[in-house]
């Protein structure tokens, strides 16, 4: 994977490995604001995702992964009343559960 | 009907089904996790949908069969034979209270003291094994917190696995990727991602791992530990107590297969009849493609330009049209499963009627055929499985004497071959008595006795498809119901299948059936007899032939014909159809086809070409004619007829 910063803006592609988490969280250190695109990014290793978890970046686009948009996601979109709990998702009611591949919930930056 | 018990009854009954498959694992092969988790499911969520209806002697009865499968659960182990035996005659007379309400809506009279008796029965059961010391803790006193509050945030309530893990701070180093493992487990419901200390974005140490993760699954608790094997200091799994929220709120009964849900296909049930409307429009269009291509050939020989044009649009309309005639055919389809399902029962059913030990395995259920073809083989196989455990498997007194083990083995084996789904029932029985066969045969006077000389054993084991035959000295309750195996040999020939019966390797008897996958398109050749054309299906036709007229020798009222040494009876199509025979021309075109086993050549004044019809069964008063498939409607609008020869020549 490559972690690229163009126009303020970090992209992650491919599969995340853990020494990209050394890379975002350098990016992300100098500049808090940064947006991040996931949309051309793989499978994500835990670290990276710590690091999205940890702080909080923006996201723009979003990886292709169903289990990243099914049960990942939600966490990284919605902050937790408790601060020890970082996310929790369920399986929602049979109607309103968002397909895995298909439409995700908008992305917050856009 | 109302819709919510409209949908009840339809749950209801797969639900039964789910439970007596479950029990029959039990009972086969002792305590199974993943048996008895599906049990205490179907039970558990046919409770709750029972309870939304005035069936109070419905709801008592699974109220107490949940505790009789929690409490064996909990204790990991298997209800004990009479548990079992009760569970299995709760489920039949659900299953009886079940169509009774689909039916006349209500539960019949007696089903409050039908209901009353198993409960106390099974109460004995369950007091009775309580006896014995559990082997688990109970799991509620000791909940976690942590598993508390994941049980809060699952909406599905039911049986599931918890699992807490939180890797060790290093993990990263040894290879470890946290995520990666907890997205290997199975039908996850519930995800919590916590964090171990609070974040320090300043210093932030990406190479070290502070999350927790909590999940729950529906996945057993067996399969989720496997999982976490590696990591067993970092890993808690538990599975959730049972019996939680019993008699929960109801929205569930439309979603009781709700984990796993994400990955799994999503289900809408439509009448089959709306799907054969479609079916039907998607043949018209291919009757109207075909009217096509002859105003094509017209029009190119006045404006070659526009045919070339209209052609091509003809190509992607092709192309869309079969999409279609596929994408239709797949909706029809579904696994064999669906008539499989009920004949484990139906064999310790009869087995133990008729004191036989059987054991009785099922493959291939898997393999998706028509629905048409599916229903097609219910009723045969509920036959040719009688006759298996009646005629094939020996009391378990006479297996021992044979030096066999006293447990007699059927095999239900289906296999694509092609495009027929053949089904074999194999039992490692006696085998069959040809010599016997023919004893029955001339004692009621079915065939000559210089025929059933000349016969060889193949033809002799053919003789039990004989109308009117039936090898059992004395007419059993399960075997002897006045349908024979004529009776499974015309159903099949009816949609185009064969049965054949033959020794299996060793020892017993295999009989296979062999049905098209799809019932919908039929090859056939088209001839005509008298002024009409016929089409015959070509899974009868051996070959075709033009034979002199001077070989044709009279032989008594009619005709036979020498074909490579075999003396073949040759029959008029027109004349076997009430029409007159042909005139005698030089030559006799004739269709070679066999039928039970027998060649019989069959006269037509021509052939013409093979096609994919699709045929559709007759309505009204056509469907009472003999020797009729059905119709099917071809390019230039035409019906053509399509015979069933069996039938025909009978």
């Amino acid at each position: 994977m490559t972690v690229t910063l163009a126009d303020e803006t970090i992209r992650i592609s491919g599969a995340g490995r853990i020494e990209d988490a050394e890379t975002l969280v350098a990016l992300l250190q100098a500049n808090k604001r940064r947006v991040v695109d996931l949309a051309e990014a793989a499978v994500l290793h835990t670290a990276v995702v710590q690091v999205l978890l940890a702080f909080r970046p923006r996201l723009a686009g979003l990886p292709e992964d169903p289990f990243f948009r099914t049960w990942l996601l939600p966490g990284l979109i919605e902050a937790s009343a408790d601060p020890a709990i970082v996310m929790t998702s369920a399986v929602v009611a049979e109607a309103d559960m968002p397909d895995a591949h298909g439409a995700a919930p908008a992305t917050p930056s856009e | 009907m109302d819709e919510l018990l409209e949908q009840f009854v339809i749950e209801g009954r797969e639900l039964v089904q789910q439970a007596v498959d479950g029990l029959l694992v039990l009972e086969r092969a002792g305590y199974e996790a993943e048996a008895i988790d599906s049990l205490f499911r179907a039970v558990h969520t046919l409770k709750g949908s029972a309870g939304l209806f005035d069936a109070a002697p419905l709801a008592s009865l699974l109220h107490v069969a949940e505790d009789a499968i929690a409490a064996a659960r909990d204790g990991r182990r298997a209800p004990g034979p009479e548990a079992l035996d009760l569970l299995v005659d709760c489920c039949g007379q659900i299953e009886i209270w079940i169509e009774a309400m689909a039916a006349t809506e209500r539960l019949p009279g007696d089903a409050a003291e039908r209901s009353l008796t198993l409960v106390s029965s099974l109460q004995a059961a369950i007091e009775g094994a309580a006896e014995h010391p559990k082997s688990a803790p109970d799991p509620a006193g000791d909940m976690p917190d942590w598993m508390r509050e994941l049980l809060a945030a699952d909406r599905q309530k039911q049986a599931l696995t918890a699992v807490r893990y939180e890797p060790a701070a290093g993990c990263f180093f040894v290879g470890d990727d946290p995520l990666e493992l907890l997205r290997s487990v199975p039908s996850l419901v519930v995800v919590r991602i916590e964090r171990r200390e609070p974040w320090s974005l300043a210093d932030y140490d990406p190479f070290s791992c502070n999350l927790i993760l909590v999940a729950l699954s529906a996945a057993p608790p067996e399969t989720v530990r496997g999982l976490f094997r590696f990591v067993p200091d970092q890993a808690v799994v538990l599975p959730t107590p049972a019996g939680r929220n019993a008699g929960a709120a109801l929205p569930e009964v439309v979603s009781a297969k709700a984990p796993g849900r994400a990955t799994e296909a999503r289900i809408v049930r439509v009448e089959e009849e709306r799907i054969d409307d479609v079916a039907e429009l998607v043949n018209e269009l291919f009757a109207a493609k075909s009217r096509l291509s002859t105003t094509i050939a017209r029009a190119a020989t006045v404006a070659p330009h526009l045919a070339d044009e209209i052609s091509a649009s003809q190509a992607e309309f092709d192309r869309l049209v079969s999409g279609m005639h596929r994408a239709v055919m797949r909706m029809r389809m579904v696994p064999l499963d669906q008539s499989f399902r009920r004949l484990p029962r139906l064999v310790r059913d009869v087995a133990a009627r008729l004191g036989r030990d059987v054991r009785f395995t099922v493959e291939g259920a898997a393999i998706q055929v028509d629905k048409a073809t599916a229903d097609a083989l219910g009723e045969p196989l509920l036959h040719v499985l009688r006759n298996a455990v009646d005629h094939g498997v020996e009391p378990p007194g006479a297996r021992l004497a044979a030096g066999k083990p006293p447990e007699g083995r059927i095999v239900l084996r289906a296999d694509l071959q092609a495009d027929q789904v053949v089904v074999t029932v194999t039992d490692d029985g006696a085998g069959i008595d040809a010599a016997a066969l023919r004893r029955t045969a001339a004692a009621r006077g079915l065939v000559s006795a210089e025929a059933l000389a000349a016969m060889d054993d193949d033809a002799a084991r053919d003789l039990v498809f004989m109308p009117g035959f039936s090898t059992a000295s004395s007419v059993t309750e399960t075997s002897g119901r006045g349908v024979g195996m004529d009776a499974v040999r015309s159903a099949l020939q009816a949609v185009g299948g064969r049965v054949s019966i033959a020794p299996a390797p060793g020892c017993g008897t295999v009989v296979r059936l062999a049905v098209p996958q799809s019932l919908n398109l039929t090859t056939v050749v088209v001839v005509s007899a008298g002024v009409e054309t016929f089409g015959i299906p070509i899974e009868v036709i051996r070959e075709t032939a033009r034979i002199p007229r001077s070989a044709i020798q009279s032989v008594g009222s009619g005709a036979a014909f020498v074909l490579r040494d075999r003396t073949i009876p040759l029959l008029s199509l027109a004349a076997l159809l009430g029409g007159a025979a042909p005139d005698d021309q030089g030559e006799a075109r004739v269709l070679v086809a066999l039928v039970a086993g027998q060649l019989v050549g069959l006269e037509v004044e021509s052939f013409g070409a093979r096609m994919d019809v699709a045929v559709r069964p007759l309505h009204g008063l056509l469907a009472r004619l003999p020797g009729l498939r059905g119709s099917a409607l071809l390019g230039d609008g035409r019906v053509l007829l399509v015979l069933n020869v069996p039938e025909l020549l009978r």
